[in-house]
């Protein structure tokens, strides 16, 4: 039973380890982002043209 | 920056003129209601950026829609610059009805005649000029499908929103024409902005205009009372619309030349039509169309060519591994791609080339240079089997959603969706639903979001909500993933039945789910009168190759994001969960059972055990409840956690998946694996499919129902419902696939309820006719 | 002769002489242009007999027979070529 701690960490590691937080944290973010602006995710697939929130999204950029 | 409307009739071609002037690609289909919302793009090749604000189709002015709501208000409150009013030529009487009520609005405006290719191919002839002076504002000839006419056009629209234009309308020549007169006044001593619109509706009696300018409805009602047509009597909403079409027949009809005189003439259209929604062979036809469908996606034996000539599998002919069916040379490889004992479908072709070929390969190649580095053995699980195996399933599952997707473009663009609605309407009408219901349902099969957003065509407030509420029952191009890796899993597993039939079957159920729950909430909880299906056919045409792919790409783009993003943090956030214990250790593959998510998920495990994956399936059995979590954040998240888990189950002591791990990006192989793993019955996992059907969708149609349904207590009822429904769907299906003869419990309940619901319909309504 | 508009036959036209109902039902009718003096031709029936499919003002619409219900109609002849293509 090893521990992350007592993991061996190599470069290839580190990034490794960043690379997958920096993604998750950024997903939930956006998702924070997105609810305190108003605006439930967006997944309206092949129809962003029919979606309110991709073009208000699309609107503030 | 200047902002200009884009107003019309539905169908009129708008959103194919805004594509071509923004560039941008919205989603254009031929029939009526595809713009549910504004939306807006950029022209840039006027002497200044013009802001283009795509409004939904509508027919009137009236309250009578939501969408016709948006509209009016856009026009009426956010004042835009100009409002390009796009008539359709080819069916210029009822488009110009739309017209002279926005000529009524004091804002500048500019119409544009568009399909004036079509008009010209028939013969017929369009005097433009005479038009626009007859209805004083300026009039462009457009084509918006081949782009012809459009700077022309942008370049009056500019003109104009330099000048300030005064409603006129169009009932000056009628007898209510003093009152609107004397309305009118009133209301510009009240400062009121579109005065003229404004006293036209509210001699028409408009809900909202009646809401909105009391004070002044005194001068109506009084003049009412003085006031008798002889045809109409008092009813002042028949006079105005009366007097519209007139004055249009009279005024702007004759500027149209029609080159036949023939009244009723037989388009291409109308002979399409004979065969089309003909008396017997409509129905028929329209079920041959969607299993073609199915069969052009899905089907290993093209045509049946296979099974009709019994051509020798690649087994047979001893170019496959016979127990893993693995083919042994590359050239046998390849040839797979497009042949195994039968032909393999278009769309299958598509899916082996994308999977064998290309993702496996690849994928393969990036597993084996991380194998080789010397990073730590967590590290190599994360990336080989977390990351890669996750996101290359669920990527695996790109090529059938494409290829389902691009059929129902085509029928949504050719026209025939509206005629689908046509042909349907009786029976829809049997569960309290009009055939409209039937145009966001089948986008349903798509993606849930757009379905729902769709609902707005429908007038009836408790017919939307229905809607809203079964929409996820048509099963989405997310949960596909979940019917054939699972069904392909079963038939190879168990060596019994076939997995188009399955897929299929599961298809059907969710419209069965669906069909049940309308008609269970139109006559409890939704009870109301069946909403009126007054809807126009459009002409037929083949779709355009330019849309179909701008279509593709849109959705090929946002899948690839969706996969790289969410996916991809819930398969890490999946992975890091079966990889730590409460402790915060680091676990082998082998200590999975210790891990965090199989400790939380073996106590919800005891919950399914009515859907046949609960308790009996002992100590994996959690796997299950973790999927169809992990399924609430994105459908396809479902196979994607199988293969994540295939992996750690495969290094548990005592279970032996042979083959299956080394390719677990496959779908199938995942479940295969769960299968050996939990030992679970072929009811039970129907039952899964079945509950991650019905059950709670993704977090993004969630959302979208919670915006659409805009009611708190509607929407958690809403939630409650999918729970209870999938629940309910699950165990019947699991019970009675184990045990045939439960079927006759469930009829029995089933018709216990429908004869409860029946009596005290029958009770109340005795009740209402005795108040 | 007069009839309402549901009882018309496939292939029968007429001009529409007053339109009934209630209030979102004619209202949705008057937008989509039947009005007194309109022309109506009844093009087919669905295969289960409702809805209509009529040609009105140069376009097709579609409409239940209950809505249709709601249209008093004055009837002309039968339209020669439409007869002629249901076979008759």
């Amino acid at each position: 039973m090893t521990s992350l701690l007592c993991a061996s960490l190599g470069a290839g590691e580190i990034v490794l380890i960043i690379a997958c937080s920096a993604l998750v944290l950024g997903v939930i973010v956006a998702a924070i982002v997105r609810r305190i602006k108003g605006k439930p995710s967006c997944d309206c697939g092949e129809c962003c043209g029919l979606c309110e929130h991709c073009n208000a999204s699309k609107k503030n950029k | 920056m200047k902002k200009f409307a884009l107003a019309g009739n539905p169908n009129c071609g708008k959103t194919t003129l805004f594509n071509n002037l923004t560039g941008s690609t919205a989603h254009v289909g031929n029939w009526p209601g595809v713009t549910v919302d504004k939306r807006e793009g950029v022209y840039k090749k006027c002497a200044e950026l013009v802001s283009i604000v795509d409004l939904p189709g509508i027919y009137s002015l009236s309250p009578y829609t939501p969408e016709e709501v948006i509209a009016r208000n856009y026009i009426s409150d956010d004042k835009p610059d100009c409002v390009i009013n796009i008539v359709d030529a080819t069916n210029l009487e009822r488009n110009l009805y739309l017209t002279t009520q926005v000529l009524e609005m004091d804002v500048p405006m500019v119409i544009a005649l568009n399909m004036m290719d079509a008009v010209e191919k028939n013969g017929d002839k369009i005097d433009a000029r005479e038009l626009e002076k007859r209805l004083g504002v300026p009039v462009v000839k457009i084509s918006a499908l081949r782009s012809q006419g459009l700077s022309e056009l942008m370049d009056k629209a500019y003109n104009e929103s330099k000048k300030q234009r005064f409603g006129i309308t169009v009932l000056e020549e009628s007898n209510i024409a003093h009152l609107i007169a004397d309305v009118k006044t009133a209301l510009t001593g009240e400062d009121v902005s579109n005065p003229l619109f404004h006293a036209v509706k509210l001699v028409e009696g408009d809900e909202i205009e009646v809401d909105m300018h009391k004070e002044v409805l005194g001068v109506v009602e009084a003049f009412k009372k003085t006031f008798k047509d002889d045809i109409f009597g008092t009813d002042f909403e028949a006079l105005i619309a009366d007097a519209r079409y007139k004055y249009i027949s009279e005024h702007f009809a004759p500027v149209f030349e029609r080159k036949t005189k023939e009244k009723f003439k037989m388009t291409k259209s109308d002979k399409a039509d004979r065969v089309l929604t003909h008396k017997i062979w409509g129905i028929p036809i329209f079920i041959l169309i969607l299993f073609a469908i199915f069969h052009l996606t899905f089907s290993e034996d093209f045509l049946f060519l296979g099974s009709i000539f019994g051509l020798p599998s690649l087994v047979d002919l001893g170019m496959a591994d016979p127990i893993t069916e693995e083919p042994l040379t590359y050239g046998a490889k390849w040839l797979s791609v497009v042949y195994n004992g039968g032909v393999m479908s278009p769309g299958v072709m598509i899916n082996n080339l994308w999977n064998d070929i290309m993702v496996g390969e690849l994928f393969g190649w990036i597993q084996g240079l991380v194998e080789q580095s010397n990073m730590s053995d967590w590290a190599v699980g994360l990336i080989n089997n977390g990351i890669i195996d996750g996101v290359g399933s669920v990527l695996s599952f790109l090529p059938p959603i494409l290829v389902l997707f691009l059929f129902f473009s085509i029928l949504e663009d050719s026209g025939y969706m509206a005629r689908i609605a046509f042909i349907l309407d009786r029976m829809f009408r049997r569960f309290g639903l009009s055939g409209r219901a039937f145009m966001p349902m089948i986008m349903g099969f798509g993606c849930s979001v757009p379905a729902m957003i769709n609902t707005r065509t429908l007038a009836d407030e408790k017919e939307r909500t229905a809607t809203v509420r079964v929409i996820p029952f048509f099963s989405c191009g997310a949960k596909l993933p979940i019917l054939t890796a699972i069904a392909g899993a079963m038939v190879v597993a168990f060596g019994a039945g076939n997995a188009d039939l399955i897929t299929f079957a599961m298809y059907i159920l969710g419209i069965v789910v669906a069909i049940l729950s309308v008609l269970f909430m139109r006559s409890t909880t939704l009870k109301g009168e069946t909403p009126p299906f007054i809807m126009e056919l459009p002409a037929y045409h083949a779709p355009q190759f330019k849309n179909l792919m701008l279509h593709l790409w849109d959705k090929t783009k946002h899948f690839i994001k969706k996969a790289f993003t969410v996916i991809l943090a819930s398969t890490i956030v999946i992975w890091l969960l079966t990889h730590f214990s409460f402790s915060w250790k680091l676990l082998e593959d082998e200590q999975v059972n210790e891990s965090i998510i199989a400790n939380i998920a073996t106590l919800l495990q005891p919950l399914f055990t009515p859907l046949g994956f609960g308790s009996q399936l002992g100590e994996y059995g959690w796997v299950f409840v973790v999927a169809a979590i992990a399924g609430l954040i994105a459908k396809e998240n479902v196979i994607g956690t199988f293969a994540t888990l295939a992996v750690c189950l495969s290094a548990v002591g005592g279970l032996d998946f042979g083959s299956l791990v080394l390719d677990a990006a496959d779908g199938v192989d995942a479940v295969r694996a769960m299968i050996t793993a939990t030992g679970i019955t072929g009811p039970a996992l129907i039952a899964f499919i079945a509950f991650n059907m019905t059950t709670i969708p993704c977090f993004a149609a969630v959302g979208t129902a919670k915006g659409e349904l805009q009611n708190k207590k509607r929407f958690n009822f809403t939630l409650l419902f999918w729970l209870v429904s999938s629940y309910i769907v699950g165990a019947a299906v699991y019970t009675i696939g184990s045990w045939w003869w439960t079927c006759f419990i469930w009829i029995a309940v089933l018709a216990g309820i429908v004869t409860f619901v029946v009596l005290r319909n029958k009770k109340l309504a005795k009740k209402e006719a005795l108040l | 002769m007069e009839k309402t508009l549901d009882l018309f036959t496939v292939g029968e036209s007429g001009i529409v002489k007053s339109v009934a109902g209630e209030g979102k039902i004619k209202r949705r009718l008057f937008d989509m242009g039947i009005t007194n003096g309109a022309e109506i031709l009844l093009r087919k029936k669905a295969p289960l007999g409702d809805p209509l499919e009529v040609t009105v003002r140069g376009y097709e619409l579609t409409l239940r027979k209950t809505e249709a219900a709601c249209v008093n109609m004055n009837v002309q002849a039968e339209t020669a070529t439409v007869a002629k293509e249901n076979g008759k």
